[in-house]
């Protein structure tokens, strides 16, 4: 490792900032990891940005694009970064920002138009506009799945994206399957990383994590079926933190 | 700064949230102070239309990262209340617990990381010397006195996963809630520590403006459950709210304000300790009276003293409610929904924070409503800053800026919050949309 230290910045667009605090929740395992990086804009930290942040090696940028400011902000920090990580639901997927892309068209125009900010059609996740480098999902993000991420960059490795879904974790850790009780769950369409958290407690997997590329969302639409979910709660519940996927287009309708 | 000019202070830093400030001064007198809130509006209230009661505390509470069990159980407190749900003893003490896990969480970050700096005239933490940095400790160990309770009792600190409508979905064994207790005995003397630190600052800062102000008010200091009081006199029921505070639109500002009768107030750990200082755990009230603070106070800055104190309070009232507690286990209680409305008042970190619902027969809403702190709080500061900038003009702009800055940030702000939503069409809003 040379001597230079990595330049690294932290940036909010749309959202609760919990990804931030969640990263320096890691305290002490993140101080260490300050001998090797600079923290060069922490908004929640620091009083002014310093011209000396003009130039990133990594950018961890959480929210979701949702006003034009978001936008401008989100190509400045593209421009001036080497690797941009998307941090969490909001900046991955839209996450529960994206919840308001579905209602009413009526709705969403009289509030383009009288909001202050200046307001996009939709909530969009940080790859709709720029190239994203690397996601950290989940909300908010799993901190051990981020210094993990940290300590491989810092010596040159750029990790693999976790390609299983939630189930696989669950199994890891032997938890007794929540669908197998009748509880509706979307650990199958998940991507994993969590280390099964929701599941573990007792709690249906809510897809914080974005589904995954080759989910069958179909099966998983007719079991929740056959468990006497409703329409309005099935569509409810694929679109907590997701877009509505096209195979489950006729869910929509009743909302 | 010239009698008369205008200025902007654009992206106010160390607070939750994206602010800016546009002032008009003429000849000495403010004219216009605008605290603009430009942060995107993330319209949860809309969001939340059709959505099932058991998804709107798992909604809400990603209003806020740092307050999220706050709005996690001032849902929870709405729903069961619409569905006539009665929470089991050991239920709410266990959401006492992760309340008070909540409030050790965000006093201690905002007073070590955001309104310290100010005091000690650093541009941030990261420009703390060797012998400030200890301070920095001091903020991580009393932050993780109250992570620890969250995590054990969430699932994790932030956004947590247990804690739900009709109890909680998992148990920590008792054993776990005991490991608690050594660093939360630990930590008395860094809150006592830190009262002093903070109550040292008070000379240099001695902004006051008479106002009213808004709390919960209960002989526990319960942060859930009480009377809403106002300083002015006027006691109310919690689901009353909303009949006296009325909130209103400013053109500006992507963030709503509130009123009491025509008038400004504050709410937070200043209008809690100055409204209810005598049920505060009896340590917290001898150090005020040990280091001759005086409450009620008006003065702005008192409030970093009062989260100060609160912190104190809360480290006895979580070690209390822990060695009294027997963990039994206890089922869930199942919720038959119906059509039904509900109303939730808490107070969280920052002051009262109110949540209304209406639900179909399905259990389905049909309608929500969230009154936030900050969205109380803009108001005041408002009002604070329009009295204050006058009595900086001998100052150079940036030096005034910056004490304009410590006065906002002094209140906690927490933008995220202040725009969860678009109100549309108030009654005798300042603006109609």
């Amino acid at each position: 490792m040379s001597a230079k230290k990595v330049k690294v910045g932290f940036f909010s667009l749309t959202c609760c900032e919990g990804c931030e605090f969640a990263v320096l929740d890691l305290e002490e395992k993140l101080l260490k990891a300050f001998d090797y990086l600079e923290i060069v804009e922490s908004r929640v930290l620091m009083e002014k940005i310093k011209p000396e942040a003009l130039k990133l090696d990594i950018a961890f940028v959480e929210g979701s694009v949702i006003s034009k400011h978001d936008l401008n902000k989100l190509n400045y920090i593209r421009e001036k970064t080497g690797f941009l990580v998307a941090l969490g639901s909001c900046a991955a997927t839209a996450g529960i920002n994206g919840i308001r892309n579905a209602l009413p068209k009526e709705l969403q125009e009289r509030i383009r138009q009288k909001a202050i900010t200046p307001v996009k059609e939709k909530a969009s996740p940080l790859s709709a506009f720029v190239k994203v480098d690397y996601i950290l999902n989940g909300c908010s993000v799993n901190e051990l799945e981020f210094l993990d991420f940290l300590n491989k960059v810092l010596h040159g490795v750029i990790p693999r994206l976790e390609e299983v879904p939630v189930c696989f974790e669950c199994k890891l850790k032997g938890n007794s399957c929540l669908l197998l009780k009748g509880i509706p769950c979307l650990g199958p369409v998940t991507y994993a990383g969590c280390d099964a958290l929701c599941p573990s407690q007792n709690v249906q997997c809510i897809g914080c994590r974005g589904f995954t590329k080759d989910a069958n969302f179909k099966s998983l639409d007719n079991l929740l079926k056959e468990m006497d979910s409703g329409k309005k709660e099935r569509y409810n519940f694929f679109t907590y933190f997701n877009q509505l996927p096209k195979e489950l287009r006729h869910l929509r309708g009743e909302n | 700064m010239r009698k008369t000019c205008n200025f902007s202070i654009k992206e106010i830093t160390k607070i939750e949230g994206h602010a800016n400030l546009d002032v008009e001064l003429k000849d000495g007198v403010v004219e216009k102070c605008e605290l603009k809130i430009y942060e995107g509006q993330r319209f949860f209230e809309d969001m939340l239309k059709g959505r099932h009661f058991s998804q709107v505390p798992l909604i809400v509470s990603r209003i806020c990262g740092l307050c999220n069990v706050s709005h996690l159980n001032t849902s929870i407190e709405a729903v069961e209340n619409a569905f006539g749900i009665e929470a089991s003893r050991q239920t709410n003490i266990l959401r006492d617990l992760a309340t008070n896990g909540e409030f050790l969480k965000s006093h201690a970050l905002h007073l070590f990381f955001l309104a310290l700096p100010d005091y000690l005239g650093r541009e941030s933490v990261l420009e703390f010397n060797k012998e400030e940095n200890k301070f920095l400790h001091w903020g991580l160990s009393l932050k993780k006195s109250g992570t620890d309770i969250i995590k054990l009792l969430g699932g994790r600190i932030y956004q947590t996963v247990s804690i739900r409508p009709g109890g909680f979905t998992t148990l920590p064994k008792k054993s776990q809630l005991d490991k608690c207790l050594p660093l939360l005995e630990n930590e008395r003397k860094t809150a006592i520590n830190a009262i002093k630190l903070f109550a040292s600052f008070s000379e240099k800062l001695s902004f006051e403006r008479k106002t009213d102000y808004l709390a919960l008010v209960d002989s526990n200091y319960s942060f859930v459950k009480g009377k809403l009081h106002f300083a002015s006199g006027l006691v109310i029921e919690e689901e009353d709210m909303l009949k006296h505070v009325e909130e209103f639109i400013v053109p500006y500002s992507n963030a709503a304000q509130t009123s009491f009768e025509g008038k400004s107030f504050r709410v937070g750990s200043l209008a809690r300790i100055n409204l209810n200082q005598k049920a505060l755990e009896p340590a917290a009230q001898d150090i005020i009276k040990g280091l001759g603070l005086r409450f009620p106070s008006d003065k702005i800055y008192y409030n970093n003293i009062a989260q100060a104190i609160e912190l104190l309070h809360l480290i006895d009232s979580s070690i209390r409610l822990i060695k009294e507690l027997k963990l039994e286990k206890e089922e869930m209680q199942k919720i038959k929904p119906k059509e039904a409305f509900g109303i939730g008042v808490t107070e969280a970190p920052r002051g009262t924070l109110y949540h209304q619902y209406s639900f179909d027969e399905k259990g389905f809403v049909k309608k929500a409503n969230i009154v936030v702190p900050t969205n109380q709080n803009n108001h005041p500061i408002e009002e604070d800053l329009a009295e204050f900038i006058p009595t900086l003009l001998d100052l150079q702009q940036e030096k005034a800026n910056l004490e304009i800055e410590k006065i906002v940030r002094a209140y906690d702000p927490c933008i995220s919050c202040a725009t969860h939503f678009l109100k549309v069409n108030w009654k005798n809003a300042k603006y109609n949309l």
